[in-house]
């Protein structure tokens, strides 16, 4: 198992049956994150890493150590250009192009995501080697484009290893049966009908330390049958 | 193969921004906020901003896909028909930095598109995992999307927004029964914006230089900037040439309240800590004559007093990562 701090200035995740309005999950969803580190790995096959295992725990507070009103990152809303052809009217993209609409944007993300590549199905090498290689050694990787959550133009700015968290103040993510929270855990770009959600909780109250996942707290990433 | 990559943070200087794009709320124009911590800023669209690269590559003369006539967007091929990546010389500068997709005909490829990443798998991976379907051809001669090496963060202003708006009427003949009174909410303030570059995934590295230009001597910016006139160009910048897939520089620049300056205090943190190797950053322009920017300088950060010889030297840098960015070391003009 490796934990890894991730800092994301902007960013925004869409919600799967959000229309014209880019609304956007409240929280970056497993699947996304799981797309990056395949990213920050460069692999290119979603299933090459099935099996792993992911768990999250939110900031509750700013870099400088400043309180955060909630766990939750604040929403802006924003205004930008959005292709017709998935959430408008498909039959205008091609005669009128893209179109301006409002779209929610995360801000100021943080966040422990714990890697634990045990259950993995495929031949080594597993995620969590290919994570710690791309860290430690990353003149060894070779990957496309910048490295991004959600939105291409939303780079990462920073994914680094830390060991033992025994500082901050850290919100787990809960799956619960009866969580507030629907995240996807696998997506189907092509129809819906392989995407996968699940429910969660953001906890109220941080984190005691040390801070540990336990058998409650992992998300399975694999993709259906 | 080693993957380099260039990252920058640009900090403009002060002035009255008013980049309205159209939104209102009643009569009064709007400017677009985010938030920074607890702090509403404005800010200015990615959107924008690659749109400004690309207008400036236009008015270069250097050939670009997608052009502006003051009115209307033309392309000279929207479907990217003659995109050929294996002749660096043909590529089309807009193409080449800021990738694109025909998301009609990428749903049509899908399949194929899967096909292809089968197999590029390793062979244990392959072995693992078969593919369900038997593969298809993939359609050769169409390439319709292609990801984009350049990631352009939103501007985001450096002061918080704390409400400043102007109370203007329309010029030009008045209509009766037409409410020509207006309010516009305007920004005084520096802005910040953060860019990152996949060097590796540049086709004709000749481009890299030119979006170093760009970024150093950038056009107006979108919106009412073309009347306000606010300077997009660097105040100052920070540099970084590396192999780190992430940049750990983004929006370096912090407001202090105390000073009405700005701080880049976390950067000094992070190159104190080595979380970022000082010899792989370059600071040019203002930040490089303030005492935090000598904290740099002690700490083994290179700076120049000017913008224009960070460039020059991140050109050289990057040059000197392997033979094919040799091209980089000279700009367009020389």
């Amino acid at each position: 198992m490796i934990t890894l701090r991730i800092e994301v200035p902007y960013a925004s995740f869409r919600k799967s049956y959000a229309r014209a309005f880019a609304e956007t999950y409240p929280l970056p969803t497993p699947a996304t994150v799981y797309g990056m580190l395949l990213s920050l790995v460069g692999e290119r096959f979603r299933a090459r890493h099935q099996g792993v295992r992911l768990a999250f725990a939110f900031s509750g507070k700013y870099e400088d150590d400043r309180p955060r009103q909630s766990p939750f990152p604040k929403i802006a809303m924003t205004v930008r250009k959005l292709s017709r052809y998935k959430y408008g009217v498909p039959a205008k993209q091609s005669k009128l192009g893209n179109t301006l609409d409002y779209i929610e944007t995360l801000c100021d993300l943080e966040f422990l995501c714990w890697v634990d590549s045990q259950s993995e199905t495929n031949n080594p090498p597993n995620l969590e080697t290919r994570i710690t290689t791309a860290l430690t050694q990353p003149e060894s990787v070779t990957r496309y484009g910048v490295l991004s959550l959600g939105l291409s133009d939303d780079a990462v700015n920073d994914v680094r290893l830390v060991a033992g968290v025994n500082y901050g103040c850290w919100h787990w993510l809960r799956p619960h049966p009866a969580g507030s929270l629907e995240l996807p855990i696998w997506v189907d770009h092509v129809g819906s009908a392989g995407t996968r959600w699940q429910r969660y909780d953001l906890e109220t109250e941080p984190s005691q330390f040390p801070l540990e996942p336990s058998e409650q707290h992992w998300t399975l990433i694999m993709p259906p049958n | 193969m080693t993957t380099h990559y260039l990252y920058a943070t640009i900090l403009t200087g002060e002035a009255v921004a008013a980049n309205n794009r159209g939104d209102n709320i009643g009569n009064t124009t709007t400017l677009q906020k985010v938030f920074h911590q607890d702090d509403l800023h404005t800010s200015v669209s990615a959107e924008a901003i690659r749109f400004a690269f690309r207008y400036r590559f236009q008015l270069q003369g250097i050939p670009v896909n997608r052009s502006y006539d003051g009115e209307k967007l033309h392309y000279q091929d929207e479907k990217r028909a003659g995109w050929n990546p294996s002749h660096p010389n043909s590529v089309l500068i807009d193409d080449d930095l800021m990738g694109f997709m025909d998301a009609a005909a990428a749903q049509a490829e899908q399949e194929a598109e899967a096909d292809q990443a089968d197999s590029e798998l390793s062979g244990a991976a392959t072995e693992a995992t078969p593919p369900k379907a038997p593969r298809k051809a993939k359609a050769r001669g169409v390439t319709t999307k292609r990801t984009s090496p350049l990631a352009v963060g939103r501007a985001v202003s450096l002061r918080p927004y704390r409400g400043e708006i102007s109370f203007n009427c329309v010029s030009g003949v008045k209509e009766k029964g037409r409410l020509s009174l207006y309010a516009a909410e305007m920004h005084t303030t520096e802005y910040q914006y953060s860019i990152g570059l996949n060097l590796n995934d540049v086709v004709n590295k000749k481009h890299i230089a030119d979006l170093i230009d760009a970024l150093v001597d950038p056009p107006p910016v979108a919106g009412n900037h073309s009347r306000f006139a606010y300077d997009f160009s660097p105040q100052s910048i920070v540099l970084r040439v590396t192999s780190a897939h992430s940049s750990r520089i983004q929006n370096c620049f912090e407001h202090d309240e105390n000073s009405r300056a700005y701080t880049v205090r976390g950067l000094i943190r992070r190159v104190r800590s080595h979380d970022i190797t000082a010899s792989e950053l370059i600071v040019g322009g203002e930040l490089a004559e303030t005492p935090e920017g000598e904290v740099l300088k002690s700490l083994g950060v290179l700076t120049f007093p000017g913008v224009a010889a960070a460039a020059n030297e991140a050109r050289a840098r990057i040059a000197n990562l392997d033979p094919m960015f040799a091209v980089v070391a000279n700009g367009r003009s020389s």
